[in-house]
């Protein structure tokens, strides 16, 4: 039936059209290749993928990709990573069972957050939320110790506004000067007054009748002049009392503010915790955030579910037959890989090796490897472990750097307290461990040959500066250990050092001498300027006082010569003077 | 430019009708249908292209008709996918399932994925009935189609069409 319905002019033309379709397969496979790996790896990472060529070879089953480029998608200018090339030893048996399998791999020239020419945004949404070492040094700028922070904030203040007693002696010596003017000028204008009213009986002489007339408004003008002096003199005394109580106020203001000094200028104690996490905290937390970074990196790129595109029809189910072993559709068994990478502006050679890379590690069974290291001065080993075997995916990282040259740094914020290490090789050591969202690790870190130095700012650096050098003088080493706990978004950490025990003690009793010592000269500074302030208004007070007194003398004189005259100038009707004792209205003026 | 579309159509259509046999059009029909059920990338679509290619089938008409039924597949999915489970899980076939996937490029077949294997199960069952039923159908009304179709005057009609321009407004 079948050979009946052969039509070999049919069969013909169309062996060629299958020829033609083989052939565009052939050529075109490395094209389709490339636009396929660009697609899933630009999916996976969410950057731009750029891959230069893709030479694959179907008979010899082995995949060469010529400088790959790996955006960032958290920073679309740089790559992610970045490799020279990348060759691939495919197992040709493992592709007819629909198995891509790598045995080895090698990528070489790896380099890490390179300058990209382009953009490496793609139009995906993004998955990677916001930066972590942000968070991390948010976190950070919240520690530092309270009692530093206090110690400053002492320093700093303005204690001017908080004493009584300068406010009460600035108030006096601006106050009493015054009432002095006002009553000089009050006896001034009394003694005008006088004179005033001798000019007037002087020309009421000339016409007796008037003088006659106008002797009771005499005599009147005259007792008032008299009490407006008399009441002067009195208010001079109250206002020598008033001066005298309120040098008793200034005293007592002066005790008042000593204790307020003694209160203001009090520090608790520094805990040495606290001290650990101020001075040491920034560095530590570069290093460890740096770690966590990558974790979370890895997380992202190797989930436990990856996420497939949506079929346009239903994908049905692969059903894994009786006595069949589930294998992984894709496995990198071994993956081989060198490369550079940037620290400042020199290179560091470094190399690695993964094993076990796969698409479906449930089907593998076993976790990926990650294994490297770097060569130079400051030599690291890195061995982590992430499984995504089971229903929880665990990651264990454990990184040693035996040797990292630290140049000469400043630990702590240098416009409070800081202390100046010296150059030294760091060891460092760590090991985390993330187990669901769940994060556990230590970090722990040595600087065996330690030299500390205080870097105080300026306006404490007088006295603190030589208490601090003999304090810190006695430490020769510095460990460190961080605690890593929370999650992997939310990372809480806490810090253990050998600095914050040693010195905290030291410290706090330099401080609290610093504070004593300052308490001290304050105290003295103030009862000096008190007493200063206090001399310069007697001295002004006693001239102001003498000038009122010479006022009230010289115009008590005056009132005396007028009461005289007012007496002896009384003419009577007939031509001839009275006598005034026997004018009983005068008796009262005259008594005086 | 209506008449420039149509009339390549219209003489396919034309030459479709008038010169296959019906047991072909009826058998490109049929295969067409197997074709459009079955999901597209697996080795089964490559082998059956290539049939498609070496067999004496009308391209066309088996083309139109893979095209209409992969369209229509979809809505056969669930069926696809229970029917593809049964058999595939049957203990009886359950060794011999096995040893067929360890059978090297078997696996790109992806007859163990329950949706291709109900798909072409069913496509394989529907592909006799579809046949008799196309046959038939060409046999009995081909002969009155050709002659509505002539009626019709299309072919002048797009002749002048053409002339006049009204296809460039239509």
């Amino acid at each position: 039936m079948i050979l009946r319905m052969l039509n070999w002019r049919y069969l013909t033309l169309r062996v060629a059209i299958l020829a033609l379709a083989m052939l565009v397969a052939w050529f075109g496979f490395e094209p389709l290749l490339h636009h396929f790996l660009v697609g899933v790896g630009q999916r996976i990472v969410r950057a731009k993928i750029d891959i230069d060529e893709v030479q694959a070879s179907l008979s010899r089953c082995d995949l060469k990709l010529h400088h790959v480029q790996v955006a960032n998608p958290r920073s679309p200018s740089r790559n992610l990573v970045e490799c020279d090339e990348a060759s691939f030893d495919v197992d040709s048996w493992a592709l007819f069972a629909r198995r891509l399998v790598v045995h080895n791999a090698r990528l070489s020239g790896v380099r890490f957050n390179t300058q990209r020419t382009t953009s490496g945004e793609v139009d995906l949404p993004k998955l990677l939320p916001t930066d972590l070492r942000d968070e991390l040094e948010s976190q950070l700028a919240q520690l530092s110790s309270a009692a530093l922070k206090q110690f400053v904030q002492i320093i700093e203040q303005d204690l001017k506004d908080d004493l009584v007693s300068i406010q009460l002696a600035e108030e006096l010596a601006a106050r009493w000067p015054a009432e002095y003017r006002r009553m000089l000028a009050e006896a001034e204008a009394l003694r005008i007054q006088a004179h005033e009213l001798q000019a007037r009986l002087t020309e009421s002489t000339r016409d007796p009748s008037l003088a006659a007339s106008s002797f009771p408004q005499r005599v009147r003008e005259v007792e008032d002049l008299r009490r407006e002096l008399n009441r002067l003199q009195s208010d001079l005394g109250d206002v020598r009392d008033q001066i005298s109580r309120d040098r008793e106020a200034v005293e007592f203001a002066r005790r008042h503010d000593e204790q307020t000094i003694r209160k203001k200028l009090s520090l608790t104690q520094l805990d040495p915790q606290e001290l650990s996490e101020y001075l040491l905290g920034e560095e530590l937390s570069d290093k460890t955030s740096e770690i966590l970074y990558w974790i979370r990196l890895a997380r992202r790129f190797w989930p436990r579910d990856v996420e497939l595109p949506a079929a346009e029809r239903s994908s049905g189910e692969d059903i894994l037959f009786p006595g069949l072993t589930p294998r992984p559709n894709a496995l990198v068994e071994k993956m081989q890989l060198d490369g550079v990478f940037m620290r400042g502006t020199r290179e560091i050679a470094w190399r690695g090796e993964i094993q076990n890379l796969t698409c479906d590690p449930v089907a593998h069974g076993q976790p990926m490897v990650i294994r490297a290291e770097t060569f130079g001065d400051r030599p690291l080993t890195l061995q982590a472990s992430l499984d995504r075997t089971g229903k929880v995916p665990r990651d264990a990282v454990v990184i040693s750097i035996p040797k990292y040259p630290l140049p000469a740094r400043t630990l702590g914020d240098p416009e409070r307290l800081a202390l100046g290490a010296s150059a030294g090789n760091l060891q460092i050591w760590a090991q985390l461990e993330l187990v669901g969202d769940q994060l556990t690790g230590r970090v722990l870190l040595q600087q065996p040959e330690l030299h500390l130095t205080p870097a105080l700012p300026a306006k404490l650096a007088g006295n603190l500066g030589p208490r601090f050098e003999r304090v810190v003088g006695d430490v020769r080493q510095l460990q460190a250990e961080v605690l890593l706990s929370g999650t992997l978004d939310e990372p809480a950490w806490t810090l253990h050092s050998n600095l914050g025990p040693q010195l905290a003690t030291g410290l706090s009793a330099a401080l609290a001498a610093e504070l004593a010592e300052r308490e001290q000269a304050l105290a003295t500074a103030l009862q000096t300027y008190l007493a200063a302030q206090q001399t310069r208004l007697d001295e002004r007070l006693a001239v102001e006082q003498q000038k009122v007194l010479d006022q009230l003398h010289l115009g008590l004189a005056d009132i005396d010569t007028l009461k005289r005259r007012v007496a002896g100038r009384v003419p009577l009707p007939g031509g001839k003077g009275v006598n005034v004792e026997d004018l009983p209205v005068l008796n009262p003026f005259l008594r005086r | 430019m209506l008449a420039r579309m149509l009339r390549p159509l219209l003489s396919l259509f034309m030459e479709v009708l008038e010169e296959e046999s019906p047991r072909v059009l009826a058998a490109s029909l049929a295969f067409g249908m197997l074709l459009g059920f079955v999901p597209k990338d697996n080795l089964i679509m490559a082998l059956l292209g290539v049939l498609l290619l070496g067999l004496r089938f009308n391209l066309t008409l088996a083309t139109a008709s893979a095209a209409l039924f992969s369209g229509i597949a979809a809505m056969f999915d669930p069926i696809a996918d229970a029917l593809g489970r049964a058999v595939l899980t049957h203990p009886l076939f359950a060794e011999f399932w096995a040893r067929l996937y360890q059978v090297p490029l078997m696996p790109w077949t992806r007859f163990n994925n329950t949706v291709v294997m109900g798909s072409l199960l069913l496509a394989l069952g529907l592909m006799t009935p579809a046949y008799l039923l196309a046959a038939l159908l060409v046999e009995r009304y081909r002969p009155a189609v050709i002659a509505w179709v002539k009626q019709l005057k299309l072919d002048q009609f797009l002749g002048v069409a053409n002339r006049v321009g009204v296809g460039e407004h239509g």
